[in-house]
C-alpha cells in the first residue's frame, strides 16, 4: 500500500487524538471521583443509581417520621405515667376513706380538698401539648381537648405517619377514649351526663370516665357520703386498668416503629454500598489507567517525531 | 532529430509542470494525483526501416477509483449523521444530567417527602415554608428541562437552516462545475482538477443529504435528494429552502419548527423524503428523541399539576380554605411543563396548603397524605403505566442509552472513514518523496533531451565546418 505524508500524518493525528480522549475521560473520572458522570457513561447504572437515591432520600424522611412519632408515642406514655400516678393516689385516698368507722366528715372534707387538686392535675395531664399540639385532641391539635368539667373538644382523629413505604402509624391516643373511657364516643361535649344524674347518684359512674370519677368522688367526700365513696372503688380499678393497656398499646407502636427503623436502617447501608459500587470510580484503576494512558501518548508522541521528519528532500543535497 | 529532442523536450518541461501541480497540491482536500500519459510519436519508415520521431503526450489523468469514490460519499454521509446525533443527544443528555446536581428526580423525590414531613406535622408552618419552596424549585426544574429542550431544538433549526444554504452553495457550484467540464471536455479533452472538485463538492453535499447521482454522455451530472427531488440537472438547479409554520399569537401558538422545502414553482415539502445524512440526522433528533423527552416532561407536569390538584381541592388549609388548587391549571397536555406553577394563593400564603380533609383539624392530614402517596401510585401518567418516578429515571435511562449509542455510532463511522481515506490516500493521494524522485527524474530526462539537441547541432556544425 502507498503512504503518503497525509495519511501518515493523519494517523499520527488520530492515534494522539485517542489516547487523549481516553485519558481526558479517566482524568473525568479521576477529578470527580465518579465513574458515572453522565448517563451515557452507564446508562443501565444511572437508571439504579436514580432508583437507589430516591429509595435514600425516601428513607431518610421515613427515620424522620419515625423519630417523629416515637418522640410523640414516648411523650404521651409519658403522660400516661402521670395520670396513672394521680389515678393511684385517688384509690389510695379512696381506700382510705371507704371505711365509714375510721374517718370522719372533717378528715373527708379534707382529702376532697386533695382530690380538687388532683383533678387539676388531670385536666393539665389531659390537656398536654408537645410543642404546639395538644396530645389528646385528635385532627383539632390546636384545641384545648378538656374542659374543667371533662367535656371533650376534640375529635376521633387518627394521625397517621408514614414510616415506611406504606406502613403507618398512630402516633396519638385518643382522648376521649383514654379519659373518657370506652363509653366516651357518644358523649361529646353537649351530651355530657352531669353529675345530677340518677345513676351516679345511686353510686353508678360511667366506666372509664376519669374526670367523672373523680368528680363523684370530690362531691362524695363533701357530703360524707360512704356508699358513694365505696362505689367509686372499683371503678377507679377499671381505670387504672383501661391506662394500663393504653400503655402497652403504646409500647407496641413503639416497638413497631423501632422494627422499621431498624429495617430501614440496614436497607440504607446497603443502598449506599450498591450506589457507591455503581457510581464511585476505583481509584486505584484510575490512577494506574492514567498512568498507562499517559505512556502509550508519550510513546506515539516520540513515533510521530519519528515518522513526520524523514523526507528525501533531507538527502537530495 | 532536433524535433525528436523538442518533443523530449517538451514531455520533460510538462512532466515536471505535472509534479509540481502534484507536489503544490499536496494539502488539497480531493485532490487526485495526475500524471502525464505519453506515447512514442508514430515512426517514419523508410523503407525497411521505421526510424521513431519522438515523444506524443495523450493526456493528463489522475489515479483514482471511482468506486473507492462511492463508498468514501456513502460513509461520510453516514459519518455526518453520527456526528449531528452524538452531538445534540449529548447537549440532550446533559441537561438531564442528575448525577452531580439536583434534577427534576431528586427534586421530586423532595417534592413528595416535604408533603411526608408536612403529613407528621400539618401545623408546622416551617415544614410548610419548605413544601413550598420544594414545589418551587420542582416546577422551575421542570420549565427550565422544558426550556432547554426547546432551545436545543432551536439550535438544531437554526443549524438546519444553515446546511441549507450550504447544500444550495453545492448545488450551485456542481452546476457550475458541470458547465466547466462540458466544455473542457469538449472535442476529448481532460479536465482532472474540475473533476476532482466536482467530487469534493458531491461528497460534501452527500454529508448533509442522501443523494443520488446519475451521469449522462457528456459527463454532467445530475443529483437527486431524496429519491425524487432533482436539485441539479445538468446546468440547472432547484434550491431548497427552510420555512416554517408563523406564530399564532392569539391561539399562544409558538413559531413552528424548521421544514425544508423545494423553492420551485409547485412547492414540495421534502423534510420526511430525506433518508439519510446531517439534515435526516438532525430532524430525526428533533421530532424523534427530542420530542419524546418532551411529552414526558409534559406527562410528568401534566399528572403533577392534576392529581395534585384534585386532592388538594377536596381539603383544607390550616385556616379552612377549600377548594383551592395547588398547581395553576394546564390549558393543555402539550404545554403542561411550560406552564407548570404554583397556584397564586399557595404562592402567597402557606397557610393555603391543604392538609385535612375536614375543617377545624390542624392535626389532620389525610390529605398531605394522599399527596405524598401519589409518588408509589401507577396510572397517573398518559403515556405510561409507571409511577411518575420511574418513568422518570427510565426516560433518562433511555436518552443515556441513546447518546452512548451515538457515541459508539460515530467512533465506528469515523474509523470506517479513516480507512477509507487512507485508502482513496494510498491510491490517490500525493507522496512528496515520490514526487521528488520524479522531479530528479524528469530533470534528468529535461537535460538529457538537451544533450540530443546539443548532440545534434554539433553534429550539423561538423557537417558544416566540413564544407568550409
Amino acid at each position: 500500500m502507498r503512504v503518503t505524508e497525509n495519511s501518515i500524518q493523519k494517523t499520527v493525528q488520530d492515534s494522539l487524538q485517542n489516547s487523549r480522549q481516553r485519558m481526558d475521560k479517566i482524568q473525568r473520572q479521576n477529578s470527580t471521583l465518579k465513574r458515572v458522570n453522565k448517563p451515557s457513561d452507564d446508562a443501565i447504572g444511572t437508571l439504579k443509581l436514580l432508583k437507589l437515591r430516591d429509595e435514600i432520600m425516601n428513607n431518610e424522611q421515613y427515620a424522620k417520621n419515625a423519630d417523629l412519632a416515637r418522640n410523640f408515642l414516648n411523650y404521651t406514655d409519658a403522660t400516661l405515667v402521670e395520670a396513672v400516678n394521680v389515678v393511684n393516689r385517688a384509690k389510695e385516698l379512696t381506700v382510705q376513706m371507704a371505711s365509714s368507722a375510721a374517718q370522719g366528715p372533717d378528715s373527708r372534707a379534707m382529702v376532697a380538698e386533695e382530690i380538687g387538686s388532683l383533678q387539676k392535675r388531670l385536666l393539665a395531664i389531659s390537656n398536654k401539648r408537645l410543642g404546639e399540639r395538644y396530645l389528646f385532641a385528635g385532627y383539632k391539635t390546636s384545641t384545648q381537648p378538656f374542659d374543667p368539667a371533662g367535656r371533650f373538644y376534640g375529635d376521633q382523629g387518627k394521625m397517621l405517619v408514614e414510616v415506611d413505604k406504606d406502613v403507618f402509624v398512630q402516633m396519638n391516643m385518643n382522648g376521649s377514649e383514654v379519659f373518657s373511657g370506652a363509653g366516651a364516643k357518644a358523649r361529646q361535649a353537649g351530651e355530657f351526663a352531669s353529675t345530677g344524674d340518677a345513676a351516679v347518684e345511686q353510686g353508678f359512674v360511667a366506666d372509664g370516665d376519669m374526670f367523672q370519677v373523680l368528680d363523684v368522688l370530690h362531691s362524695a367526700l363533701k357530703t360524707n357520703n360512704v356508699r358513694q365513696i365505696q362505689g367509686v372503688l372499683e371503678p377507679l380499678d377499671d381505670i387504672r386498668e383501661h391506662l394500663i393497656s393504653a400503655r402497652a398499646e403504646i409500647s407496641s407502636r413503639v416497638a413497631g416503629v423501632d422494627a422499621t427503623v431498624k429495617a430501614n436502617a440496614t436497607r440504607a447501608v446497603y443502598d449506599s454500598e450498591l450506589m457507591s459500587k455503581i457510581e464511585d470510580a476505583d481509584l486505584i484503576e484510575t490512577v494506574s489507567g492514567l498512568a498507562r494512558e499517559e505512556t502509550a501518548l508519550k510513546a506515539s508522541l516520540a513515533a510521530s517525531q519519528k515518522l513526520i521528519q524523514p523526507s528525501l528532500l533531507d538527502f537530495l543535497r | 532529430m532536433f524535433d525528436i529532442g523538442n518533443s523530449g523536450l517538451q514531455a520533460a518541461k510538462h512532466a515536471i509542470s505535472t509534479t509540481g501541480h502534484n507536489i503544490a497540491n499536496v494539502n488539497t482536500k480531493g485532490y487526485s494525483r495526475q500524471s502525464i500519459d505519453q506515447a512514442s510519436a508514430p515512426p517514419v519508415s523508410t523503407g525497411k526501416r521505421a526510424i521513431g520521431t519522438g515523444v506524443r503526450i495523450e493526456g493528463v489523468s489522475r489515479t483514482n477509483d471511482e468506486y473507492l469514490q462511492r463508498r468514501i460519499e456513502k460513509e461520510q454521509k453516514n459519518f455526518g449523521s453520527a456526528e449531528e446525533r452524538h452531538t445534540y443527544l449529548g447537549q440532550t443528555e446533559q441537561i438531564f444530567n442528575e448525577s452531580n446536581s439536583d434534577g427534576i428526580n431528586r427534586l421530586a423525590t423532595q417534592f413528595f417527602n416535604e408533603f411526608r414531613k408536612l403529613s407528621a406535622e400539618p401545623e408546622n408552618k416551617a415544614i410548610r415554608a419548605a413544601v413550598r419552596e420544594a414545589s418551587k424549585r420542582l416546577v422551575g426544574d421542570i420549565r427550565r428541562v422544558n426550556g432547554e429542550l426547546n432551545e436545543v431544538q432551536n439550535n438544531i433549526d437554526f443549524r438546519l437552516e444553515g446546511y441549507v444554504t450550504e447544500i444550495n452553495g453545492l448545488a450551485k457550484e456542481i452546476q457550475n462545475l458541470n458547465t466547466l467540464i462540458d466544455k473542457a471536455t469538449l472535442g476529448g479533452g481532460s479536465a482532472p482538477d474540475l473533476l476532482d472538485k466536482r467530487e469534493e463538492a458531491l461528497t460534501r453535499l452527500g454529508e448533509m443529504v442522501d443523494i443520488s447521482v446519475a451521469k449522462n454522455e457528456t459527463n454532467q451530472v445530475t443529483i437527486t435528494v431524496g429519491g425524487r427531488m432533482a436539485i441539479v440537472t445538468g446546468n440547472s438547479v432547484t434550491e431548497l429552502e427552510v420555512r416554517r409554520d408563523p406564530a399564532d399569537l392569539k391561539n399562544g401558538k409558538r413559531e413552528g419548527l424548521v421544514a425544508v422545502w423545494t423553492n420551485d414553482a409547485i412547492p414540495i415539502n421534502v423534510t420526511k423524503h430525506i433518508k439519510g445524512g446531517r439534515v435526516q440526522a438532525l430532524v430525526e433528533v428533533r421530532d424523534v428523541d427530542i420530542k419524546r423527552a418532551k411529552d414526558q416532561i409534559n406527562d410528568v407536569a401534566y399528572a403533577l399539576t392534576n392529581h395534585v390538584n384534585t386532592i388538594h381541592r377536596n381539603g383544607f388549609g390550616i385556616n379552612n380554605q377549600t377548594g383551592l388548587n395547588f398547581f395553576k391549571p394546564v390549558s393543555d397536555f402539550d404545554s403542561a411543563a411550560e406552564q407548570i406553577k404554583l397556584a397564586d394563593e399557595i404562592e402567597t400564603d402557606i397557610m393555603n396548603i391543604a392538609t385535612a380533609k375536614a375543617p377545624d383539624s390542624p392535626g389532620d392530614s389525610r390529605v398531605a397524605i394522599g399527596i405524598s402517596q401519589l409518588s408509589t401510585q401507577t396510572g397517573l401518567l398518559e403515556k405510561s403505566d409507571r409511577t411518575i418516578g420511574d418513568m422518570y429515571s427510565q426516560m433518562i435511562g433511555e436518552l443515556g442509552t441513546k447518546a452512548a449509542a451515538a457515541e459508539r455510532g460515530l467512533i465506528f463511522q469515523k474509523d470506517i472513514l479513516t480507512q477509507l481515506d487512507n485508502f482513496r490516500e494510498s491510491i490517490s493521494g500525493v507522496n512528496l518523496d515520490e514526487e521528488t524522485s520524479n522531479l530528479v527524474r524528469f530533470q534528468h530526462a529535461y537535460s538529457a533531451n538537451a544533450n540530443v539537441l546539443r548532440v545534434a547541432d554539433e553534429v550539423l556544425d561538423s557537417v558544416f565546418q566540413a564544407f568550409r
